[in-house]
């Protein structure tokens, strides 16, 4: 029996199924040659501007609705500025504060019965390039069709208490995206992407433990290795009567540990900012109706 | 208060590499001009104002219409490194 | 009258009858620029063969009859402005290589009406500046007196039109930078409506302040200019949906018509010569039957602060793509991708462009935004409610464009704060995205020419226009003596 309880959350990268990127009209597709799905817009050229995409909204409401959540009827676009490679404009076009989903909680089944998940939010925004890392060079390549394919950004509350509550609230939001018909989410294939939260506290405590962040998970099977190490590698730090450092590891799917990322990712500040090229956009009551209409329910 | 260690949060943050022989000059420039910016401590936001400015309906936005991307070449045009097609990156310490 | 005094529509005129050729035009535009540039200095790029060549294919629309309002005619482009094919600077180190291969759609504009492109005029370095001296390439002469600034940031445009190298410019004007250079080489330039001129290819500084404008001999062809670069663009989601035709109020009634004065803009701060040279001004259009109305801007006390925090935030962010890799200068002299990054900045910025990035980063870092940005964000709606409440009873505004005329190379520019606070004039048109026209109205004791912003409500540019115009109907304006 454990004397700690586990506080999970997970942050869900779900790719939209629209026919072209969020911010330009270039087409959204599997595989083909590096930097061949690609315009100014996208690469980020001097002068360029995004222009949002209508259908990767209407994809944000289906999902608002599938996911028994609200809608933000005024939305806004904001940039979140950081450095990377994979970054071509070195801001992300994300949405910070008024995101197009709002909460919700959508219910789960685990072997102990019924438990609600609450959502915090979900968000659109472009997804970033790709980085392959030629070792004999010591470069890294990096191509940009990926730049601007859009993404739903799924936030959960931290409900979640062990890693088979993660795998099953995972399942269930994949299944409800892939039925609204606005994501195939397939880990596999790269169109459902997963990071989680973990921290353990004492049951009478009333403040959360420090919560590490454990990035590079694949699949379903490796989410729940990586949650059951990361929760035994913090028991065993508390039991210590050490501290659990907040930070972002990366988890080793061939030795099934969780490591420490030495890079910059543990500390941003992201700057977060209005995105002063994307106008806010309002979904009306109406918008919203059409749109029910459309679902298969 | 602006000092060197702030300024070098900041060329940081914005990856801008500052030679040590530079900061205190720039140290200098900029309390000038924070010091005219901190006029704002003045101000008080007192009503409830949108800050964010007014909407665009749905409808108004650009369609999902395909249209082709550009040639590779062009993409790679102006990149000082690139190799196979693809940018090239120096080292990324991780 | 000499070739050069001509503006488009004399010109126009004289191409449709063929009395020239675009090919002899735009030849004598490139001799003038031959002689006469080394003592201004205003373009950083002359593209003599594709000009020619423009010219040519104008020659053969001109001889089919279609021709249209810019057909064959000389234009000069601020180096912020892509140019598909042709070198786009703007005026930095860090992209003394780049090539776009995109038109921006202003020039997509001009160019299907197959108008010729000169040359890329000098600015200062990524329209970071009120002098044209921050320039990695050149600095900028005024053509009333070469010891003096052009302004700027759009000084290279507004050189070339008092030196007459073109027969119209386009320039970018983010807080001044059309108007205050137009108003310190004394030729006319406007910045319209926010959203009327689409961004799409105008590299950007502040991105909520920035538009596209043209200078001219007067403002009939910015008004020609603007019909043509206008409109809704799908390529950029801020441009305006509404329809203006700028020349709709050339020739409009000013009996009847009511003109604020905001006080704050009449006294101390501005120069003497320069108050009393609008202010006769002002008379004339009382004399032609205007209502003066004298009103009060208290917002303008944060003006200068909500101008800088806004751009240099929105700054710092879009010049964060700069970093070697996809295009521009790459430091030669590093290892590891955050060494290229960091030098490569630190290498390809001017100095004023890293202390703009630096405050604009500092106004949006955890800590410091509410103290800053999100003040700043109140204040702009504090402005436009102000403009708001005076347009209300008012048709048009009138102000200096500048506190002072051009000052001496090498005064000012080396003090940051002194030059931002010079833009107090110019700077609450970008803030509310309301259209400002700077017009010549007068020369000082030097015989440098001063000039007055008529601002109008957001969407009445075509007002603007016709209420600069009736001025300019009967102003004798001086010529530079180059």
């Amino acid at each position: 029996m454990s004397r700690y309880i586990p506080i999970i959350g997970l942050e869900v990268h779900a790719q939209l199924l629209t026919k072209t990127k969020i911010f330009c009209s270039c087409e959204v597709d599997f595989g083909g040659e590096q930097n061949t799905r690609c315009c100014p817009v996208c690469t980020g050229l001097p002068g360029t501007l995004p222009v949002l995409n209508k259908q990767v909204v209407k994809y944000g409401v289906k999902a608002a609705l599938a996911l028994n959540c609200g809608v933000g009827q005024y939305t806004k676009i904001d940039r979140k500025n950081y450095f990377y490679p994979d970054l071509p404009k070195a801001y992300q076009i994300s949405q910070f504060d008024l995101p197009v989903v709002k909460s919700g909680k959508i219910k789960i089944e685990t072997e102990d019965g019924e438990k609600y998940i609450r959502i915090h939010h979900a968000h659109i925004e472009e997804d970033a390039g790709k980085l392959i890392h030629d070792n004999i060079e010591n470069t890294s390549l990096a191509d940009y069709n990926r730049c601007g394919v859009p993404l739903l950004e799924i936030v959960s509350e931290p409900d979640m208490s062990s890693a088979e509550e993660a795998r099953a609230y995972l399942e269930k939001i994949a299944g409800l995206l892939q039925y609204a018909g606005v994501s195939l989410c397939r880990m596999e294939e790269g169109s459902l992407r997963a990071d989680v939260n973990v921290s353990i506290k004492r049951p009478d405590a009333t403040k959360l433990g420090t919560k590490v962040e454990i990035k590079n998970l694949n699949s379903l099977k490796a989410i729940v290795r990586a949650i059951d190490y990361e929760i035994e590698r913090q028991t065993k730090i508390l039991d210590a009567g050490d501290v659990v450092i907040q930070e972002t590891r990366k988890f080793n799917d061939n030795r099934g540990i969780t490591q420490s990322m030495r890079s910059k990712e543990n500390a941003h500040d992201y700057r977060y900012f209005k995105e002063p090229d994307v106008i806010p956009v309002i979904i009306s009551d109406e918008d919203i109706a059409e749109i029910k209409q459309q679902c298969q329910y | 208060m602006l000092n060197t260690d702030l300024i070098s949060y900041l060329a940081n943050l914005s990856k801008i590499e500052v030679e040590d022989a530079d900061k205190e000059k720039l140290v200098s420039e900029m309390s000038a001009i924070v010091e005219l910016m901190d006029a704002m401590n003045e101000v008080t936001i007192e009503d409830d104002l949108n800050l964010n400015g007014e909407g665009i309906s749905l409808s108004n936005l650009r369609e999902d219409e395909v249209v082709e991307s550009f040639n590779r070449e062009l993409v790679l045009a102006n990149a000082s490194h690139k190799k196979d097609g693809f940018f090239v990156v120096p080292k990324i310490m991780e | 009258m000499a070739l050069c005094d001509m503006g488009i529509l004399e010109l126009r005129q004289m191409l449709d009858s063929k009395e020239i050729s675009s090919v002899e035009l735009t030849q004598y535009y490139l001799d003038r620029i031959r002689e006469l540039d080394s003592k201004v200095e205003s373009y950083i790029t002359v593209c003599d063969e594709e000009a020619i060549l423009a010219a040519k294919r104008a020659d053969e629309i001109i001889a089919s009859g279609n021709t249209k309002m810019l057909t064959g005619i000389p234009i000069g482009v601020k180096d912020n402005i892509c140019t598909k094919d042709i070198l786009t600077t703007c005026a930095s180190k860090m992209l003394y290589n780049f090539i776009p291969p995109y038109n921006a759609t202003a020039i997509e504009k001009i160019k299907s009406q197959d108008a010729v492109i000169l040359g890329k005029l000098n600015m200062d370095e990524f329209a970071m500046g009120g002098s044209t001296q921050t320039s990695y390439y050149k600095k900028t002469k005024n053509p009333y007196d070469i010891t003096r600034v052009p302004g700027g940031s759009s000084g290279g445009s507004a050189a070339a039109m008092a030196a007459k190298l073109a027969v119209v410019t386009l320039g970018s004007d983010t807080g001044g930078s059309i108007r205050q250079p137009a108003a310190f080489c004394g030729v006319t330039g406007m910045k319209p409506s926010y959203g009327a001129v689409s961004r799409y290819g105008l590299v950007a500084f502040g991105s909520s302040l920035d538009q596209i404008g043209p200078l001219a001999k007067s403002s009939k062809e910015c008004a020609e200019v603007l019909n043509v670069i206008s409109g809704r663009d799908i390529h950029d989601g801020t441009s305006s949906r509404k329809q203006i035709d700028f020349t709709s109020e050339l020739d409009c009634e000013i009996k009847g018509l009511k003109i604020a004065l905001p006080k704050e803009f009449f006294g101390e701060g501005i120069d003497e010569e320069i108050r009393q040279a609008v202010l006769a001004a002002v008379k004339k259009y009382e004399k032609m039957g205007a209502e003066i109305v004298e009103v009060s801007m208290p917002s303008l006390k944060y003006a200068i602060q909500t101008y800088y925090l806004l751009s240099s935030a929105e700054a710092s962010s879009n010049l964060s793509r700069y970093d070697g890799i996809k295009f521009g200068y790459c430091t030669p002299k590093a290892k590891t991708y955050e060494e290229r990054i960091m030098r490569t900045r630190k290498e390809g910025f001017g100095d004023e462009v890293k202390r703009r990035i630096l405050l604009g980063t500092y106004a949006l870092s955890s800590g410091y935004y509410d103290a800053y940005y999100k003040k700043a964000l109140y204040l702009r709606e504090k402005i436009k409610a102000e403009y708001a409440k005076i347009f209300e009873s008012c048709d048009v505004m009138i102000t200096p464009t500048a506190p002072t005329t051009a000052y001496k190379i090498g005064d000012s520019y080396n003090d940051p704060v002194k030059m931002y606070l010079a833009d107090i004039c110019t700077v609450t048109v970008n803030i509310a995205g309301l259209p400002a026209v700077n017009t010549t109205c007068g020369y000082d004791k030097d015989n440098m020419p001063i000039g007055m912003s008529i601002v109008g409500k957001a969407f009445d540019d075509a007002k603007v226009l016709g209420v600069a115009d009736a001025f300019e109907k009967n102003f004798m304006s001086v010529d530079p003596s180059l």
